[in-house]
Parts: C-alpha cells; sequence; structure tokens
C-alpha cells in the first residue's frame, strides 16, 4: 500500500474519539440532507400521482383525429405510451334542463383505456360491453335529467355539423343564428351499470354528457365509415410531448396535461415547485451551515494537531501536492463510510417516518390518495453530491491554511499559539469575585483569544441553529394550525339555487342518514341595502370606491330556520327579529397588516333591504324594513362571507312575512349535519343526494378534515421536532469536539500548573470560570445573531399569514442552560482524561 | 570539491520595533565529505542557518547553492523534492511520525519520491543502528537513543549528499551521545557524506574537521580542526 494512503488511514484510526465524531457528523449531515431531498421527491411524486388520478396518465392529447394517424403515433420512438378513445357521437338528452348541454356524447373506451384516463365510479361498475354503458353524475344534478343503474338507455346517435363542418366536445353548443343540427345515423340500445363522477376530460362547455360504453379493438357502433379518436400520448420525456404533438397533430386539436407536465418538472418556474424548493433550500442551507462547521472544525482540528507533522513531512521531502493528497484521502476516507450510511440513515427515517404518518394525506386531497415514500435517483444523487461539497469545502479550507504556513513554523507548531501581546488586564473585581483561578482563566481567555475563537464560534453557530431551526419549526407549526379550523359540526353541504321547500325536502331527506344527529341549514340572498351615505365610514368608501355613492350598497341576507334562530336569540339579550354584523376583516398584503373595520359608523335599528335589480321577482313590492339590531356573533356554520361586510341575518317566518318565500331560489343554500359516525353518514348521503338529484361532489366531511389536520399536524411536529434534535445533536458533537481538543491540546500547559502547585481543585475551578466566560461570548453574539435569524425565517415564512412575530424565548433560554451544560460535560470530561494521562514525561518532546 | 555555498545570508523575524534579525549576512563554502560542527550559545541563528542550508527555510536574502545550483530558484514543489533527494535532516527531539513504525519512519523519504526501496541498504542500516528488533515498533515504544537512530536512519537511507544535524545529542545521556556521533562519522566516512553538525557539546563538536562558532547571526571563528 501506498505510503500516504497507509499514514492516512493509520492517523485516523489513532484518532479515533475525533474520526467518530467527524463521521457522525457526516453520517447526520448526510442523513438530513437525504431526507430534505427524499421528502421532496416523496411530495413531488405525491402530486404526481395526484395529477394522474385527476387527470390521467397522459401528457398531451390529439383530439378527434382519424384512424390513419395511429400507425405514425404508434411508429414514434418518443412515446411511451398512446391510448385512444372513440369518439361515437351525440344523442339529444331529452329533458336536459342545461340549454348548453343539450346532448349526451357516446364515446367508447378500450381495455386499455383506462390506464390513462382515471375514471371515478361512485356506484356500479365499469361496462363490460358496447351494450353497457356508464353515465356522468352531473347528467342528473346539472342536467336535471334522473336516470338509475339497470335503466334502459336509448340513444339516436349521429354526428353535429354546422353546415359542413363537423361539431366535437370542444365546439360548445351553437344556437341560433348559427344553429346546428344534429344528424341522426343509428339507434342505439344501452344498459346503465353505473354513475361515475364527471370525467376530467369533459370541458366545462362542452355541449354533451359524457356517456362511455367498452369496445373491442375492431368494433364500430356506427355505420357510416370513419372512426374518430382522441389520442392520450404519455411521452417518454415530459417535454418532448409539445414537439410530437406538433409532428401528429398540428392539423388537430390537441392540449397538454399541464398539472402533471408541471409536477414532473417540466415547468419548473410555476410557484408550487418554487415553495416547495424554497422552503428546501431553507432547510438545506440551515443543516449544511451546522455541517460544514462541524466537519471543518474536525478537519482543522485534527490538521493543526498535525501541524507539526505535516512540517517534519514536508522537511523529509513531501510536496505540497502530496500533503493535500493526505488530507483528500482523509475526506474521501471519511465519505465514503459517512454518505452511504448518512444516505442509508436518512432514508430509513423517511421511510419510517412516511409509513407512520403518510396516510394522514388520504383526506387532504380530494383525490384521497395516500403519501408513499418515494426515492429517486435524483435525489439521493443530489444528497450525496452536496454532502461530498460539504465535506470537501470543509477539508479543502484547512488544509490549504496548513500548506500556506511555512514549513518551519509547522515544526515549531508556533501558528496557533500566537498570543496577544498588549497587556491584558483583568478588573479587579475579577479577582474579589471569582478569586486567583478566575483571574487566571480571564488572562487565559483574553490572551489566547484565537484558540479560543473556534469553541466560541462553534458555541455561537450552534446557538444560532438551534433558536432557528426552533423558529421555523414553530412558524411552520403555527402557519399550518391557522389553515385548521375547529368546526362544530361534522357534515357540510352546499348547493346554490334552491328554494326554502326544495331546502326542507332535502334537509328531510338527509335527516335520515345513519348516524345523524342534527342537522340545518341556511340560505342566503344578496340583496341591496338603503343607507345613507353619511352613514358609512370613510375607510369603507374609498375602498369599495363608491366616491360616487347612489345610495345602495351589497347585502347577504341570510335566513336560518326558525329553531336554529330561537337556539341562537335565547344565548343573546333583547327581543330582536334579526340581527346584523358589518365587521370587515381581511389581511392587508401591502400592509401586511390583519384590517378590521365596520361598513357603518352608526348603529343601526332596521335596513331597508331592497331585491338586486337583475333578479326578477313577481313580487312588485321590491322593499323591506327589516328590524335589527348588531351583532357580532353568529350561530353554528354561518362563518362570515369571505371579507365580511353588511350581514343580515333572519328567521324564516320573519322573512316570510317580509315576502314571498316560495317563490325565491336562494343564491346559496349550505346544511350542517352533526353525526356521531361523521364517515358512514358521509358515505350514505353521498347516495342520498345523487338519488335526489344533488352532486355529491358538495358534500363536505369536516369531521374527516378535522382527524386529517391532526395528523397533517403531527406530521409537522414529528418533522419539525426531528430536525431539531439533528441539527442539535450536530451542534452538540460540534462543540464537545472542539472543547476536547482545545482542553488536550493544552494538556501540557495544564500539567504544568499542577506541576508548580495548582491543586486538582484549583484547575477544576480555573477552567469552569474559562467555560464561562466562553459561554457568555458565545451567547453575547450568539443571542443577537439568532434573533436576527428568526426574524429573516419569520420574514421568509409566515409573511403571508396573519402571525405575530413571537420572540424565540424558550429556544433561547434552552441554548443559554444547554450551552453550560454541554461545555461543562465537555470540560469534566476532557479534564479527567488530561490528569489520568500519565504520559507527561513524553509530552516535553 | 565545493558542494555547498551560502553566500551574503540574512533572515529576518518580524516586523518594526518586534524586528529580529537572526541572521546578517553570512557566507561560507563547504566541500564534499566534510564534517562541520557550528556551535554558539542559544538564539544566535544557528538552527536558522541550519534550515536554510536545508532548503526548510527562506532566507530574506542572500543564496544556497547546493552542487552549484541556487536552490532558492526553485518553486516550493521542487524545493520538497531537493530536500528528499539530497538533504537528511536530523533534529533534537527525533520529530518521528508517531503513527508510523520504525521502518516506515526511516523509508518515508524515500516513499514520498515514489522510489523503489533499496530492501539491502534498509537491512544494512537497521543493522548498524541496532533496530533490527524494533523494526516494527512505534516512536512512542522506543528510548530516546533509539528514536535519534531511527531519526539518523531516515536522514541517511536516500543516501543524502548533506547530511544536517541540530542538537542530535541534545536530548541524550554521554553514552547513547557517542554512539549516534559514532554514526554519524561512519556514514560520513562511509558513504563520503558532507555532515553539519549544530551541537552545545564541545567534545562533540571537537570531532569535526572544521568548526564554525556563530554569534548574533554572524560567523565568528572558522576554524579547521583537522584535514
Amino acid at each position: 500500500m501506498n505510503m500516504i494512503y497507509r499514514y492516512t488511514l493509520r492517523s485516523l484510526m489513532k484518532n479515533k474519539t475525533r474520526t467518530i465524531v467527524t463521521l457522525v457528523g457526516i453520517v447526520l449531515a448526510i442523513a438530513m440532507i437525504t431526507s430534505v431531498t427524499t421528502l421532496m421527491a416523496t411530495l413531488q411524486n405525491f402530486m404526481v400521482e395526484r395529477a394522474i388520478v385527476s387527470y390521467g396518465d397522459w401528457h398531451g392529447v390529439a383530439l378527434n383525429v382519424p384512424e390513419d394517424i395511429l400507425v405514425n403515433i404508434s411508429q414514434d420512438p418518443r412515446i411511451e405510451k398512446y391510448r385512444l378513445i372513440q369518439n361515437i357521437g351525440y344523442a339529444s338528452l331529452e329533458g336536459s334542463k342545461n340549454q348548453y348541454k343539450p346532448y349526451v356524447f357516446l364515446v367508447g373506451f378500450y381495455e386499455d383505456t383506462y390506464d390513462c384516463l382515471n375514471i371515478k365510479l361512485i356506484q356500479g361498475r365499469f361496462p363490460k360491453n358496447a351494450n353497457e354503458v356508464i353515465i356522468p353524475e352531473h347528467i342528473s344534478y346539472n342536467g336535471g335529467v334522473t336516470m338509475n343503474i339497470g335503466d334502459q338507455l336509448d340513444l339516436s346517435i349521429g354526428y353535429r355539423y354546422i353546415e359542413e363542418q363537423m361539431l366535437w366536445q370542444f365546439n360548445s353548443y351553437e344556437e341560433p343564428p348559427n344553429l346546428e343540427s344534429l344528424v341522426k345515423l343509428n339507434d342505439l340500445s344501452f344498459t346503465i351499470v353505473g354513475i361515475m363522477e364527471r370525467p376530467s376530460f369533459e370541458e366545462f362547455s362542452a355541449p354533451g354528457y359524457t356517456v362511455i360504453t367498452k369496445l373491442s379493438s375492431e368494433e364500430v357502433l356506427l355505420t357510416q365509415d370513419m372512426k374518430n379518436f382522441d389520442v392520450y400520448i404519455k411521452a417518454k420525456q415530459p417535454m418532448e410531448i409539445f414537439n410530437i404533438l406538433d409532428t401528429h397533430a398540428s392539423m388537430y386539436g390537441h392540449m397538454t396535461n399541464q398539472p402533471l407536465l408541471m409536477y414532473q418538472g417540466s415547468n419548473s418556474n410555476e410557484v408550487y415547485l418554487s415553495v416547495v424548493y424554497g422552503l428546501a433550500t431553507i432547510l438545506i442551507v440551515l443543516i449544511i451551515s451546522g455541517a460544514v462547521l462541524l466537519i471543518y472544525n474536525s478537519f482543522m482540528i485534527s490538521l493543526s494537531e498535525r501541524a507539526k507533522e505535516f512540517g517534519l513531512l514536508s522537511s523529509v521531502g513531501a510536496t505540497k501536492k502530496q500533503l493535500k493528497t493526505i488530507v483528500m484521502l482523509e475526506a474521501i476516507t471519511l465519505s465514503s463510510i459517512g454518505i452511504p450510511v448518512g444516505i442509508a440513515s436518512g432514508i430509513l427515517g423517511m421511510y419510517i417516518t412516511l409509513e407512520l404518518i403518510g396516510d394522514a394525506f388520504i383526506t387532504l386531497t380530494s383525490e384521497r390518495l395516500p403519501m408513499h415514500f418515494y426515492m429517486s435517483n435524483r435525489s439521493i444523487i443530489m444528497a450525496a453530491i452536496m454532502g461530498w461539497m460539504t465535506i470537501y469545502l470543509s477539508a479543502l479550507i484547512p488544509a490549504k491554511r496548513i500548506y500556506l504556513t511555512p514549513t518551519m513554523n509547522r515544526i515549531q507548531q508556533n501558528q496557533d499559539m500566537k498570543l496577544t501581546k498588549r497587556k491584558v488586564r483583568t478588573h479587579a473585581m475579577v479577582k474579589k469575585v471569582f478569586g486567583f483561578e478566575g483571574e487566571i482563566a480571564l488572562k487565559n481567555y483574553k490572551r489566547s483569544q484565537k484558540r479560543y475563537r473556534s469553541t466560541v464560534i462553534s458555541l455561537l453557530i450552534s446557538v444560532v441553529l438551534f433558536v432557528s431551526a426552533s423558529s421555523f419549526g414553530h412558524y411552520i407549526k403555527l402557519s399550518s394550525e391557522q389553515v385548521v379550523q375547529n368546526l362544530d359540526f361534522d357534515l357540510s353541504f352546499h348547493h346554490n339555487g334552491m328554494t326554502v321547500e326544495e331546502a326542507e325536502i332535502l334537509l328531510n331527506e338527509l335527516n335520515h342518514t345513519p348516524e345523524i344527529q342534527e342537522g340545518t341549514f341556511y340560505q342566503a340572498l344578496f340583496m341591496q341595502a338603503i343607507v345613507e351615505r353619511e352613514w358609512l365610514n370613510e375607510r369603507y368608501v374609498k375602498e369599495s370606491n363608491l366616491e360616487e355613492y347612489k345610495g345602495k350598497i351589497g347585502v347577504w341576507v341570510l335566513v336560518v330556520r326558525d329553531e336554529e334562530w330561537l337556539n341562537f336569540i335565547s344565548s343573546h339579550e333583547g327581543n330582536t327579529k334579526g340581527v346584523y354584523s358589518d365587521q370587515i376583516a381581511y389581511y392587508d398584503f401591502e400592509s401586511r397588516r390583519y384590517v378590521t373595520y365596520t361598513v357603518l359608523d352608526k348603529a343601526l335599528s332596521e335596513i331597508t333591504v331592497e331585491w338586486f335589480h337583475e333578479l326578477e321577482v313577481k313580487d312588485k313590492n321590491t322593499r323591506f324594513q327589516i328590524d335589527v339590531s348588531n351583532h357580532d356573533q353568529w350561530p353554528m356554520g354561518v362563518v362570515a362571507y369571505q371579507q365580511g361586510g353588511l350581514m343580515v341575518m333572519i328567521p324564516q317566518t320573519y322573512a316570510q312575512s317580509l315576502w314571498e318565500m316560495d317563490e325565491i331560489a336562494f343564491s346559496h343554500s349550505r346544511f350542517f349535519f352533526s353525526s356521531s359516525q361523521p364517515t358512514i353518514s358521509y358515505e350514505d348521503m353521498k347516495e342520498r343526494l345523487i338519488q335526489q338529484g344533488y352532486s355529491s361532489r358538495n358534500l363536505y366531511n369536516a369531521s374527516d378534515q378535522l382527524e386529517n389536520n391532526k395528523s397533517l399536524l403531527l406530521l409537522i411536529n414529528v418533522f419539525s421536532y426531528g430536525f431539531i434534535i439533528l441539527i442539535s445533536l450536530i451542534a452538540i458533537a460540534n462543540v464537545f469536539n472542539t472543547i476536547s481538543t482545545n482542553v488536550l491540546l493544552r494538556r501540557q500547559e495544564l500539567l504544568m500548573l499542577k506541576a508548580i502547585g495548582m491543586t486538582t481543585k484549583n484547575l477544576k475551578k480555573m477552567m469552569h470560570y474559562e467555560c464561562l466566560f466562553y459561554g457568555f461570548k458565545a451567547l453575547f453574539y450568539g443571542l443577537p445573531v439568532s434573533l436576527l435569524m428568526s426574524w429573516l425565517i419569520y420574514e421568509s415564512i409566515a409573511y403571508r399569514l396573519e402571525i405575530p412575530f413571537s420572540w424565540p424565548i424558550r429556544s433561547m433560554i434552552i441554548s443559554i442552560v444547554s450551552i453550560f451544560v454541554v461545555v461543562f460535560v465537555t470540560m469534566m470530561y476532557s479534564r479527567t482524561k488530561v490528569s489520568h494521562s500519565e504520559d507527561y514525561f513524553q509530552y516535553r518532546s | 570539491m565545493e558542494i555547498l555555498r551560502v553566500e551574503n545570508i540574512v533572515k529576518v523575524y518580524g516586523k518594526g520595533i518586534n524586528q529580529v534579525r537572526a541572521l546578517d549576512g553570512i557566507s561560507f563554502s563547504v566541500d564534499k565529505g566534510q564534517f562541520i560542527s557550528i556551535m554558539g550559545p542559544s538564539g544566535s541563528g544557528k538552527s536558522t542557518l541550519l534550515h536554510i542550508m536545508g532548503g526548510v527555510d527562506r532566507p530574506t536574502s542572500g543564496k544556497v547553492f547546493v552542487h552549484g545550483k541556487d536552490i532558492y530558484q526553485q518553486n516550493d514543489d521542487r524545493l520538497a523534492i531537493f530536500r528528499r533527494r539530497e538533504v537528511g535532516l536530523i533534529y533534537q527531539f527525533y520529530n518521528l511520525i508517531p503513527i508510523l513504525d520504525v521502518e516506515e519512519n526511516m523509508i518515508l523519504p524515500q516513499a514520498l519520491d515514489g522510489r523503489q526501496i533499496n530492501d539491502d541498504r534498509l537491512n544494512e542500516f537497521m543493522m548498524v543502528l541496532d533496530l533490527e528488533e524494533r523494526r516494527h515498533h512505534l516512536p512512542n515504544q522506543l528510548s530516546g537513543g533509539q528514536q535519534q537512530r531511527v531519526s539518523i536512519g531516515r536522514a541517511l537511507m536516500n543516501a543524502p549528499a548533506i547530511v544536517l544535524a541540530d542538537e542530535p545529542t541534545g536530548n541524550l545521556d554521554r553514552k547513547n551521545s557517542q554512539q549516534i556521533i559514532e554514526l554519524l562519522k561512519y556514514s560520513n566516512e562511509r558513504y563520503k557524506q558532507t555532515l553539519i553538525v549544530i551541537t552545545h557539546d564541545e567534545q562533540v563538536a571537537m570531532q569535526a574537521n572544521r568548526m564554525l562558532i556563530i554569534e548574533d547571526g554572524c560567523i565568528t571563528k572558522d576554524e579547521v580542526l583537522r584535514k
């Protein structure tokens, strides 16, 4: 074996403690970097999976292409896979209430089409042959046509035309004067076997409700001799899709799957990714600065300890390059153990964490996906590269310093021992308070500032890292808690445009859902309130641009059920017929302030409202007086609308006395339920809603959300505490390393002090005072710097949320206490090592 | 035949009022195979001079010629190569690498040079230096005299043209001192190596062919003791 390599290996083995501490530092740092990069990869993969579930596993689609271009597509080497939907044709939807959607659009799926497009079945099963279909649920709640599983669906299928031009789903319904026509070709009959959610590929402007049947490869349903396909393409390289579509579909309609492309990193300038990368960058910078310091310190120490050896090597003819090789070999040897172990433990840690709490993500998204651990080569390579860079830089800088020192100085090792030449004065007080030992300690400290610098800097950075990491966790937690609201209901459902009668019928039906304990609803109308100009708050006038005031402002009138009203009013003073609130509360991004004010300067006892002029109301009496009193408390579920404003709440009977309630379809109806088993109720209620012709999409399981929020908070807690613990470990390893080395380097001096008559007790005292002095110095600089860091973190994370800056008092106190604990423990450890050493004689040489 | 010539060497340490003139214009030349002893009080500049002659420390001004070539015209790497091929350094405190064993310490300059180790020569040295049984011991397992013998072995293994020794016996008792001097003389005679020894010990100094006395950075006496 090469002498240099042998020398390197042996010096690593010889300084076992230091090698182990350095290795621990490397492993911790790499593990943390790996967990950050793996978490990023996992999150990204989660988003990709989510995009696939929602929008399908394809990058681009060529729309309405004829059969003959399929040959070219099938031969394109850039394409990973492609799947077909056959566009069969349109049939009129009898009884459609949606004037823009008068058709059923029949498409054929092949066996493998489902790979690319995720069809979410709500009830029943998928079609097995060309005699069966599944229908979308919005055909009932949006189109108003109720169909059930098992029903026969007879369709007169044909094509849509304007003059000669054939129209497809992206051509929205053409009303007169360009009236389109449907040319019928075939009468087909199907059995409905399932109900699906509205498929993601059906555009909102599409004129036909998509109905899916199953085709075998050669099947043709229409007699006319043409096939028309949508080709969903997945490219091998996501970004290639634009070129692929250009090649094959430039003459046809085409689209890309933007969400999927975004999460696969093709559009990396998206906000989502910049947020993820931004957070990851903060974390990685914190970790790397801790790690660099530790590893750098370890190398620095081991190199300055061996400065003399380096000098000797150099005096017997080692070149700079050979000295550099020694340092680099050391770095490589440590990396070759530390990096793989670090990566493995980072992956393992992240895997366990995600296995334990990844399911928390199931209900976080409407797709109900769990977050699975995902490891990409890129994330591991990135961690390895960052780790190596950290180690390389940490080794290179001290090595440079060593071989820039002249050989002579290295041999005499007088570089690090430069003492201050000026006279060091210690205050008389010091001697009085701390005694002789204290004075010596202070002199020691003041004279050899340079020797202490590394310790003080290590302590300082440890404080800063700890406080910053805690602040980071604190703000992340606060900002997630903000999103999490405690709601006083388990399930809610909302629907636009419902009369009181319809709402009562639905409530009655939904109240029969198993496990429901209580249910209620309120309905909202947007009206105009007649308000005198001088009543208005000037701020409101200014912010709502009401300089040319026409005497009216918008008002939400909420009508609640009488029971609810009685419940609410019994807990409040007074005998009012209605209540109003005029609070405005919102967060102003520019001033970064939470803004609250009232719309009116005057308290009202009645409000005059009138119908919003667009509303067609049969009743000619359009103005009403509502008796009100001002309230800022509202009953269950009634959360102030968006940014607030003028809101009036009255009970149904009072509303009835004001206008003909039956006639009015409310802008907005919202139902609330409490349930003993929310999940069971939720599933059942979904089916009931579909049967009643409503969309189950607007049903919201708040308890589920609550559970989920709790697990999200747990996840964040695990991450932030895990992060703080690891950073603290790095910091402790660092401080331990620096202090113990410094004491060991002073072995000779300490033994000498003992030799001239210092007792062990005196020595102990002196060293404890030294600890105090540099502990204080580290805190003196460290605390302000960590405050500054906390502020920067606050600025970067929390500025968008209504969170006040909080002083990191707790973490500061913890760091003050732990600084002294760690320093004293290390001192004690090293002192025992010094007093046990018997090689005093050898140290003379 | 001249092997080493020192011309007007000045070495200044520090700046301003802290400035110390360690060497103040020293010149002399040394013939091949000479054994020179250098004496002088502490702080007179002996060690500085020795290091400058060995290519370890650059002078502030002046030139050092070895084989007629100014060694400080070379860059640091060439100078390192010069040290390992042409110079053998011996220190008072042995300065062995503590983690390398006796044999490894001895072959260090050759190993650094990437050269094949001359096993015959190594074995001969082991025998002459009486280190055969200590071959695989670490420095801290050796006595002072043994350690100094290792450092002599290291200095001589490469067959350098010049051997420089800085108080090689300063840390040893009389018996060990004499043994070390005998070894140095032996190599001086056997391999025709030029030997320059700094010493405080007059008995050692008197065994040389020539004696230089340095005071305050200047040569105050240059005496030929024997031809």
